[in-house]
């Protein structure tokens, strides 16, 4: 047990860098906790204090209306000259109006750029006591918030109750809050209980368009947000929130971010009496991703789409300072995602995303990747535990329909050592439609499943190839497996350097790993075969010495090294492949190769030759690991125990090479005439 | 004494070790580490001006103060037609971000012939086709725009810069020849000669006016918004087919004089 805790430290903390790697998004903010769940969410209101905002341009409004059809036309119309009697010209002034609970607020169709709010903070606003984040920005208070609401919000909405706030317009296009790249967020909405956005646009934001904090019901209805820095939907710490109809595009992270969702399934099962946020008929696209959530616990997503984005969704447990760690419970049904494959990272390499958020080019297309997301994946949950994904169409990958990694516990700065295995767990993805569209046509991914093998019970679909070659299978409904489980408590040795070397994107650097594929490294540049070659080098060095110096006069031994060296060039090729059969057969050639060796050696060198088979037959057991069924019961993979032995293996191998002494004239022969060698 | 502290120890010395050689730099202390610049735009622009003015795009004015300024200059091809230089002072052409926000210092120009837009510039450098300016002198205008089309303007005046251009196949008298109606206009100390009255034009028929007059100014067609600048000295002429019916209004916007109205039936 001591051997196995001090693999599980070495090999988290060789993922100390992973955490960057993965699309875990957020963003730096107060500390905060989760309301307490006695909220509701919202129901759309008629009723109640309205107040109306609109701009005074008549032609302008009449232009914007033209296309409406006749009833809304005219109740515009009639709002609008209404409006421009008792109304308000800016949002935020009418949110400034607002005296209590159950207020509606409707804006009018036009572009609402909030001149009033732009002005940068002067006097007791501009020398706030707070931290400055590493992204330039201060970590405010609530109550500063409240002081200075423009610092960083173009729309405040502080502590107000059950407000009601809805365009006009036929679509959500007709009513536009504009925050032109001069704030951080476009709307604010931060322990505003019961809020309900509906029917309107937000856009152009250093971070986010639409941001809930700390809200205990909200709904996000039939709205549209656009070209930000980081997100378009940010909710955070928030519990009983509806996602409805939305779409999102052009954000350098994610669309939809429900992080924080409020941890009510935290200890259950798979059988849970409520989600805390449901997100439905949303579309993401044209973004780093489409969904993501550190800690996006309890979140039940269905009927969505989620398609161009570099991936489809992500999920983790990576970061500090997100209540509800680590992940868990996520539901995602009925989606569909799909051809999520979008280079991005192009806009880092030829200095577009250097320059400022405006100048990018955002509304022609531009995505400033803000982390390295593995391109051409569909879901990607990096530290996550009882999330269920079934009922899915996922379609049309370069890389893979689903993504599985662990996430150290380290990572978000919990250093116990019981916790550092306790991702990636009973994570269910079964029964869902892999390389078929909704329409029946057949649009495949390129592999179904990229998982490091590590955590207990989860299991796949798997019709189609998978990395590694054979996963366990999903039973019928969640917590049912098809096969025995297996109970991982570390990685994949080669995906775990995958990782790392991915890990080193930086988008504020300009670094983009050369070796990483995510970022479109192709055969020998892809630094898990470069891994491969140079250990296939130095092991078949290895092999090509003992057999000339130890090896030469028996056949059988001259056989296994041959069929070792065979293994060690397979294994090349086979590191570019893992979904095939080929690392298996690599892995094959060479245990039996080995076992060969070691039975020749074991006549001379009893101890080293008996290592040598150990070798063998580890690396014999990594091939059925790798083709026919993931061994169950152990806790970490042959791999990992071939590869701490090979070590051993070669100096041991280096320390039997080295001449002997020659014989004196009366010693009897050795078998293998080393001598001949000299 | 204890095996724990020593084992967290350990796993933290490790931790360091292991962070150094890896190169990974730090561990994120909250979230993802720092991405691309956030910073919020500064600088204030005003809102659009009123639509229909300056060939169809709104003004948008920036304190006279910072204010982008331009400067044109037209040079002959050695090959053909002309090679357009706007030399703009605070300002960048972003053409990356074309139809986005109005940020202040940058966005695109708009080229003008006789107030008619021929081109949108991406670059301090242009060349114009022979074919793009007829016969006879013309005026070459350009304005500096921001990524919305809104015209960068002080004083709701935009930010502008013209040049005269010959075209190349004939004098004046050819142009003036192709129109149907011809009207001239002088302006002198104020006054407008002929006296402002209605022209009746029949719909359809080519309109060419030439406005002499004695201050720079701008002319302006209303209904078919077509503007030209006015130098002192020089006719600015506008050429336009009649194309469709009402009254309309030739005015100089400065000194905001009528000088004629036609009346298209």
């Amino acid at each position: 047990m001591s051997l196995l805790r001090k693999l599980t430290v070495a090999a988290a903390l060789v993922l100390a860098c992973v955490a960057q790697a993965a699309p875990a998004l957020a963003h730096e903010e107060r500390p905060v906790d989760f309301p307490d769940g006695s909220g509701s969410v919202p129901v759309y209101r008629t009723t109640g204090p309205e107040l109306l905002v609109c701009k005074t341009d008549r032609a302008d409004f009449e232009r914007r209306i033209a296309g409406f059809a006749p009833d809304l036309r005219s109740e515009n119309r009639r709002l609008f000259d209404r409006c421009r009697k008792e109304g308000f010209r800016h949002l935020q002034e009418a949110v400034n109006a607002v005296k209590g609970p159950g207020y509606r607020i409707k804006i009018l169709p036009g572009v609402y750029l909030e001149e009033p709010s732009l002005p940068a903070p002067t006097g007791a606003c501009a020398s706030l006591n707070a931290r400055w984040s590493s992204w330039g920005y201060q970590i405010l208070s609530f109550e500063q918030q409240r002081q200075c609401p423009h610092n960083q919000n173009l729309v405040a909405i502080l502590g107000i109750r059950d407000l009601q706030v809805e365009g006009t317009g036929a679509t959500p296009r007709d009513v536009i809050i504009d925050a032109q790249y001069k704030k951080l967020n476009a709307v604010r909405a931060d322990m505003a209980n019961g809020i309900y956005f509906r029917n309107f646009t937000a856009q152009r934001t250093t971070f986010n368009s639409l941001y809930i904090l700390a809200t205990d019901g909200f709904v996000i209805d039939r709205m549209l947000t656009r070209w930000n820095d980081e997100y378009g939907f940010l909710t955070f710490a928030s519990d009983h929130g509806l996602y409805t109809d939305c779409e999102s595009h052009g954000n350098g992270d994610s669309g939809i971010y429900p992080g924080s969702a409020s941890d009510i399934n935290d200890g259950r099962g798979h059988d849970v009496p409520r989600y805390s946020i449901e997100i439905r008929r949303c579309k993401s696209y044209q973004n780093m991703v489409g969904y993501s959530g550190t800690a996006g616990d309890s979140v039940w997503a269905h009927d969505n789409d989620f398609f161009d984005n570099i991936a489809g969704a992500s999920m983790d447990s990576l970061f500090p300072g997100h209540p509800g760690l680590p992940q868990n419970h996520a539901k995602f049904e009925r989606n569909r995602i799909y051809d999520n494959n979008k280079d991005y990272y192009k806009y880092v390499r030829d200095g577009t995303c250097a320059k400022p958020p405006g100048q990018r080019g955002y509304e022609s297309g531009v995505v400033c990747p803000q982390i390295g997301a593995a391109r051409g994946v569909g879901i990607l949950t990096a530290g996550g535990n009882h999330n269920i994904f079934r009922d899915n169409w996922i379609y049309g990958h370069e890389r893979a329909a689903f993504m599985l990694l662990w996430a150290p516990a380290f990572l978000r700065g919990e250093e116990a050592l019981g916790k550092q295995a306790d991702t990636s767990h009973d994570n269910f993805y079964g029964g869902n439609k892999l390389g078929v569209a909704p329409d029946g046509s057949a649009r495949p991914n390129a592999t179904e499943v990229f998982w490091d093998g590590q955590g207990s019970r989860n299991c796949f679909d798997g019709a189609g190839p998978t990395s590694p070659y054979v996963v366990p299978k999903c039973g019928a409904k969640p917590g049912d497996l098809a096969g025995p489980a297996t109970n991982r408590l570390i990685g994949e040795p080669s995906k775990m350097v995958h990782s790392l070397v991915c890990a080193e994107y930086s988008i504020a650097d300009r670094r983009i790993p050369a070796g990483c594929d995510w970022f479109g490294a192709t055969g020998l540049a892809r630094v898990e075969v470069q891994v491969a070659l140079g250990t296939s080098v130095f092991l078949g060095l290895v092999v090509l010495l003992l057999w000339a110096r130890r090896l030469r006069g028996s056949r059988a031994g001259a056989v296994s090294a041959l069929l070792a060296l065979a293994g060690l060039v397979v294994d090349v090729f086979g590191a570019a492949a893992d979904h095939t059969l080929l690392p298996a057969i690599g892995l094959l050639l060479l245990g039996a190769g080995l076992t060969g060796m070691g039975l020749v050696l074991r006549r001379e060198y009893r101890f080293f030759g008996g290592a040598t088979v150990l070798m063998g037959v580890l690396t014999l057991a990594d091939a059925v690991d790798k083709s026919l069924i993931m061994i169950p019961w152990i806790p970490v993979g042959p791999a990992w125990a071939r590869g701490l032995l090979a070590v051993v293996w070669v100096l041991w191998a280096v320390v039997r090479l080295a001449p002997r002494p020659r014989p004196s004239a009366g010693a009897p022969a050795s078998p293998a005439p080393a001598g001949a060698s000299a | 004494m204890t095996p724990r502290p020593r084992r967290g120890a350990v796993a933290a010395a490790a931790l360091a070790a292991l962070a150094a050689v890896a190169g990974c730099g730090e561990r994120p202390t909250t979230h993802h580490r720092p991405g691309s610049d956030h910073r919020p735009v500064s600088g204030t622009v005003s809102t659009p001006g009123p639509a229909h003015e300056h060939g169809g795009h709104r003004t948008r004015d920036v304190p006279a103060a910072g204010a982008p300024a331009v400067r044109l200059e037209v040079r002959r091809d050695s090959e053909s037609g002309w090679n357009v230089h706007v030399i703009a002072e605070r300002f960048t052409f972003t053409p990356e971000s074309v139809g986005g926000a109005a940020l202040p210092g940058t966005g695109h120009a708009h080229l003008y012939l006789d107030g008619e837009k021929i081109a949108r510039m991406y670059a301090p450098w242009h060349h114009l086709a022979p074919a793009a300016v007829p016969p006879g002198p013309h005026t070459l205008t350009v304005r500096l725009s921001a990524d919305d089309h809104t015209i960068w303007s002080v004083g709701g005046k935009p930010v502008e810069a013209s040049a005269p251009i010959e075209g190349e196949g004939g004098g004046g008298a050819t142009a003036a020849a192709k129109a149907d109606e011809t009207i001239t206009v002088r302006i002198a100390g104020g006054r407008v000669s002929p006296p402002p009255g209605r022209v009746e034009i029949a719909k359809g028929r080519r309109v060419r006016i030439e406005v002499t007059g004695d201050k720079p100014d701008t002319v302006h067609v209303h209904g078919f918004d077509i503007e030209r600048a006015l130098t002192p000295g020089t006719p600015a002429v506008v050429e336009f087919t009649a194309d469709r019916t009402g009254l309309f209004e030739v005015e100089t916007h400065d000194s905001r004089l009528v000088l004629t109205q036609l009346v298209v039936r």
